[in-house]
C-alpha cells in the first residue's frame, strides 16, 4: 500500500512537468522544437506500468493540456488516448526494443499525436497543417532515451512498481 | 471498448465547447491553468533578477536621467491634452456627432505563449474578475498588439495581429485610405488584401485602426508600409507591413476600456 501510493504521486508529478514544459515560454522559431512532453511521459508510463496507466489516465492528461493550452477540450484528450491504446496493445514487444527502435515508435506516435490533434482543429474550425509537426516528432524521438533514463531513475529512486 | 467510449465523449465534449455551452464552467475550471503558467516564469525570473543584480550603478544612473528626460517630454506633451480634449468635445457636440468614446487601460503581464507555434496567442495574467471581455484591444508602448480572443476568470488569452486568422480594418494615416490587415503567421510581417493598383499607398506609410467593425477603437497605430508591389497583370497590388508593436518581446501590454461620453 504503501509503495502504491509512492507511485501515485510520482506518477501525477512527472505528468503535471510534461504539462508545465508543454507551455514553457521559448521563442517563435523554438517552438518548432519543443518535443511534444506529454506524449513521451504518457508513452513512459504506459510501458513501465501497464497496469495502472493506460488510456484513461492519458485521457485525463489530454484532458489537462486542452485545458492549459486553451484549445477546445476533448482534442488532445481524443489523441493521447488513442496513443496510449497503442501503446498498451504492443508494451510487450517494445520492451524487448532498444532505445533506438522505441525512439522510432515514439516518433510516430508523436506524428499520430499531432496529426489527430490536427484533424480534430479541422473538424471544428480553421487549423494550419504544417509538416514542420515532424521536427516536434524528430526532437521527441531524439529526447526520448534521456527521458527514459531520467525517469527509470526516479522509478528505483521512489520504489515505484 | 474504453478507448472507445473515451474517445467519443472526447469528440462529444469538443463539439459541445464549440457550440458555447461550456464557456462558462470552462473560464473557471481554466483557471487552474494560471499557477502552471507562473510557474514556468520562474526560471526567466530568476535570470532576471541576477541580471538586475550585476547591473552595474553607472548604468542605472544613465537610465535613470534618460527616463527622467523621457518622462519630462511626455508631461509637455500632455499639457495641452486636457484643453483639446474638452474642445474636441465641444466641437463634437457642435457637430451633433454624439458618441465620442473615451479610453482607460489597464496594464497586465503577458505570462504565457500558445504552445502551438503556428498560432500567435499569447497568454496574460487579467481575466474575468478584472473586468476583461473577449474582443477587448490590447496595445503596448508602440501600437496595436491585438484583442482578446478567450476570458477564463483570472486570465485570458490575446490574438495577436499577425495570426493568420486575424484581420482588421485600417486607414492610412496620410490620406485615410481603407484597407484589411491580415496575419501572416510571421512574428514581422502583415499583408494588406485587396488593394487595388491604383491606390495611393506608399512604403513608409502609417497605417492606423480605422474603428470599422467596432472590436478596435479608432487611431491606435498598427504597422507601416514595407513593401508595394504593383504587377500590371495583378487586379490587386501586393501591399506589406510591419507590426509597429513589440510583438515578440512585450512583457507588459495594456488592454483598452472604451467608455461613451458626451452622447447627445
Amino acid at each position: 500500500m504503501d509503495d502504491r501510493t509512492h507511485s501515485f504521486w510520482v506518477v501525477i508529478l512527472t505528468l503535471f512537468v510534461a504539462l508545465a514544459l508543454s507551455v514553457h515560454p521559448l521563442p517563435l522559431w523554438a517552438r518548432w522544437f519543443r518535443p511534444d512532453w506529454a506524449v513521451i511521459v504518457v508513452c513512459f508510463w504506459v510501458l513501465f506500468l501497464p497496469n495502472r496507466v493506460g488510456v484513461g489516465v492519458a485521457w485525463l492528461t489530454g484532458l489537462a493540456l486542452d485545458i492549459l493550452h486553451g484549445v477546445y477540450p476533448g482534442q488532445h484528450a481524443f489523441a493521447l488516448a488513442v496513443v496510449a491504446y497503442f501503446v498498451q496493445v504492443s508494451h510487450q514487444r517494445l520492451r524487448m526494443f532498444g532505445y533506438r527502435k522505441q525512439a522510432v515508435f515514439i516518433f510516430s506516435m508523436v506524428v499520430i499525436h499531432l496529426l489527430l490533434g490536427q484533424w480534430v482543429q479541422n473538424l471544428v474550425g480553421v487549423a494550419d497543417i504544417s509538416l514542420l509537426l515532424l521536427a516536434q516528432a524528430l526532437m521527441s524521438a531524439l529526447i526520448w532515451p534521456l527521458a527514459h533514463v531520467v525517469m527509470t531513475y526516479l522509478c528505483y529512486r521512489f520504489i515505484v512498481s | 471498448m474504453r478507448l472507445l467510449v473515451l474517445s467519443v465523449v472526447a469528440l462529444l465534449l469538443v463539439q459541445a465547447a464549440r457550440s458555447g455551452w461550456l464557456d462558462k464552467p470552462l473560464a473557471y475550471v481554466s483557471s487552474i491553468s494560471l499557477p502552471i503558467y507562473k510557474l514556468t516564469e520562474i526560471p526567466g525570473e530568476i535570470g532576471r533578477s541576477l541580471e538586475g543584480l550585476f547591473t552595474g550603478r553607472e548604468s542605472l544612473r544613465e537610465e535613470n536621467a534618460r527616463l527622467r528626460a523621457e518622462a519630462l517630454v511626455l508631461q509637455a506633451k500632455t499639457q495641452k491634452l486636457a484643453s483639446l480634449r474638452a474642445e474636441n468635445i465641444r466641437l463634437r457636440e457642435l457637430l451633433n456627432s454624439a458618441n465620442h468614446k473615451e479610453e482607460s487601460v489597464l496594464v497586465a503581464e503577458v505570462i504565457g505563449l500558445a504552445a502551438d507555434p503556428s498560432s500567435h496567442i499569447i497568454v496574460i495574467d487579467k481575466g474575468l474578475s478584472h473586468g476583461v471581455r473577449e474582443g477587448q484591444a490590447v496595445i503596448d508602448a508602440d501600437g496595436l498588439v491585438g484583442q482578446v480572443v478567450n476570458v477564463a476568470y483570472t486570465h485570458s488569452r490575446v490574438m495577436m495581429i499577425t495570426d493568420n486568422t486575424h484581420a482588421l480594418s485600417v486607414q492610412v494615416n496620410r490620406n485615410g485610405v481603407r484597407a484589411i490587415v491580415e496575419g501572416s503567421g510571421l512574428i514581422d510581417l502583415l499583408e494588406l488584401s485587396h488593394v487595388a493598383a491604383t491606390t495611393d499607398i506608399q512604403v513608409g506609410d502609417l497605417l492606423v485602426s480605422s474603428g470599422l467593425g467596432g472590436r478596435f477603437p479608432v487611431g491606435y497605430p498598427v504597422a507601416r508600409v514595407s513593401e508595394v508591389t504593383i504587377d500590371p497583370g495583378e487586379p490587386f497590388a501586393i501591399v506589406k507591413a510591419r507590426p509597429l508593436a513589440q510583438l515578440d518581446k512585450t512583457q507588459f501590454v495594456l488592454l483598452v476600456f472604451a467608455r461613451e461620453v458626451g452622447d447627445g
